[in-house]
């Protein structure tokens, strides 16, 4: 038996031979009980190797490997994909590139603060449905001299009435502070949350200037950024 | 998922790896070291990978960790047959080559049929553990993409190590 004979031998045993080939292995084993024997030993020693790779310490490296890839994945996922495809998405897909750094940072901080579990949010890739409806919010605050007005700043008060526009499913809103009136819109949803919350860009008018914005409503926050 | 994450995550690369370093080390908190590593390389080089198999760029990684590891002596290198393994590094046996090199230097080894499997492991060449490990999981076609090296060549190293492996059990008295 040749050493060529023993490499056919070895890859009939494991299935890497063609047709041809394995006719002609098959009647060198049928005619020389040297390579029957070899064939056997052969078996034997694969039977080990496999016992081998099989083994309890495997199945251990196995469990702990596992575990390991498990937690980056999810980590990797997340942070290389999903965050990265927010932020790109917000930035390039919606047409906002002269959002500014800040509006980066306050972006990323507010998902992260999204009760402190990345999990919780999820990327619409393709599109978002907008899930507000052509009714009108009204709201009217009267602008006093006391010093409990004093805490609000109008962001605050926009803020919070776009807050309440979302949750009353409205797209449109009026606030009205003192003698001044600020027709809010909301234009488009540009990133979803898990729980349904998300982000929405839209535009604010006042005395027919427009000023674009950008609000985004989590679970445990709210936030509100002029673009422009 | 990327498709690049999609490749690194699989369940199948997972299986790959773990029974190379396996076949490196020899104890599973080396393993689990060595290929915990090569993923974090992995990511952490994520940009230099161009191709579409990831394999032989992964492998290559551990290959080089567990090198890298030895060195600095993080790992202990198996208690192979040093004068062999010398004179491989030096160029003066050509693992393609068909000299005898497999013929234990010890006779009585091969009557030892009790000598279990991983002793005769370490038996063997770097190479010659890594094809055996592979074998388990990947076909003739992708070891030797894997390895760069041609499928014949392959088929002989794969043979010789399983020869020196049924002789150091004593499986084959030749």
């Amino acid at each position: 038996m040749t050493d060529q004979d023993k490499i056919l031998i070895m890859s009939y045993l494991d299935n890497e031979l063609d047709a041809s080939e394995i006719s002609s292995v098959e009647s060198l084993i049928a005619n020389d009980s040297e390579a029957q024997a070899y064939l056997n030993q052969l078996k034997i020693t694969n039977i080990e190797v496999d016992a081998f790779f099989n083994s309890e310490d495997m199945k251990q490296l196995d469990t702990s490997i596992s575990k390991f890839v498990d937690d980056l994945k999810a980590k990797e996922t997340v942070s290389t994909f999903q965050l990265g495809e927010l932020i790109s998405n917000f930035f390039f897909s919606k047409q906002l590139v002269t959002y500014s750094l800040t509006a980066m940072v306050f972006l990323s901080a507010g998902l992260f603060y999204n009760d402190g579990t990345i999990d919780e949010l999820m990327m619409e890739k393709e599109s978002l449905a907008f899930d507000l409806n052509p009714t009108v919010y009204e709201k009217q605050i009267f602008k006093t001299r006391g010093l409990s007005s004093e805490i609000f700043d109008i962001k605050d008060l926009l803020t919070q009435t776009i807050n309440e526009m979302v949750t009353e499913g409205s797209a449109e809103g009026n606030l009205t502070y003192g003698i001044k009136t600020y027709v809010i819109f909301l234009k488009e949803k540009t990133m979803q949350f898990r729980d349904g919350k998300g982000c929405y860009s839209g535009s604010i008018l006042l005395q027919e200037e427009f000023t674009e914005i950008y609000f985004c409503k989590a679970k445990n926050d709210v936030s509100l950024t002029f673009i422009d | 998922m990327t498709n690049f994450q999609a490749m690194l995550f699989s369940k199948a690369l997972q299986a790959k790896l773990m029974n190379i370093a396996m076949s490196k080390t020899f104890n599973v908190p080396d393993a689990e070291d060595l290929v915990q590593t090569t993923y974090v390389k992995a990511i952490e080089r994520q940009d230099q990978f161009s191709g579409e198999i990831i394999d032989p760029w992964i492998v290559k990684i551990l290959q080089n960790t567990f090198i890298d590891s030895t060195r600095k002596g993080k790992f202990t290198v198996p208690n192979t047959n040093k004068a062999q393994e010398k004179k491989r590094v030096k160029g003066e046996v050509s693992l393609g080559d068909d000299t005898p090199e497999y013929a234990v230097e010890d006779p009585s080894q091969a009557a030892m049929a009790e000598r279990d499997l991983e002793m005769c492991m370490k038996e063997l060449n770097e190479i010659e553990r890594e094809v055996v490990a592979m074998k388990q999981t990947m076909s003739y076609k992708e070891i030797a993409v894997v390895l760069d090296i041609k499928a014949a060549s392959l088929r002989v190293k794969l043979c010789r190590a399983k020869e020196k492996l049924m002789i150091c059990m004593g499986v084959s008295n030749d």
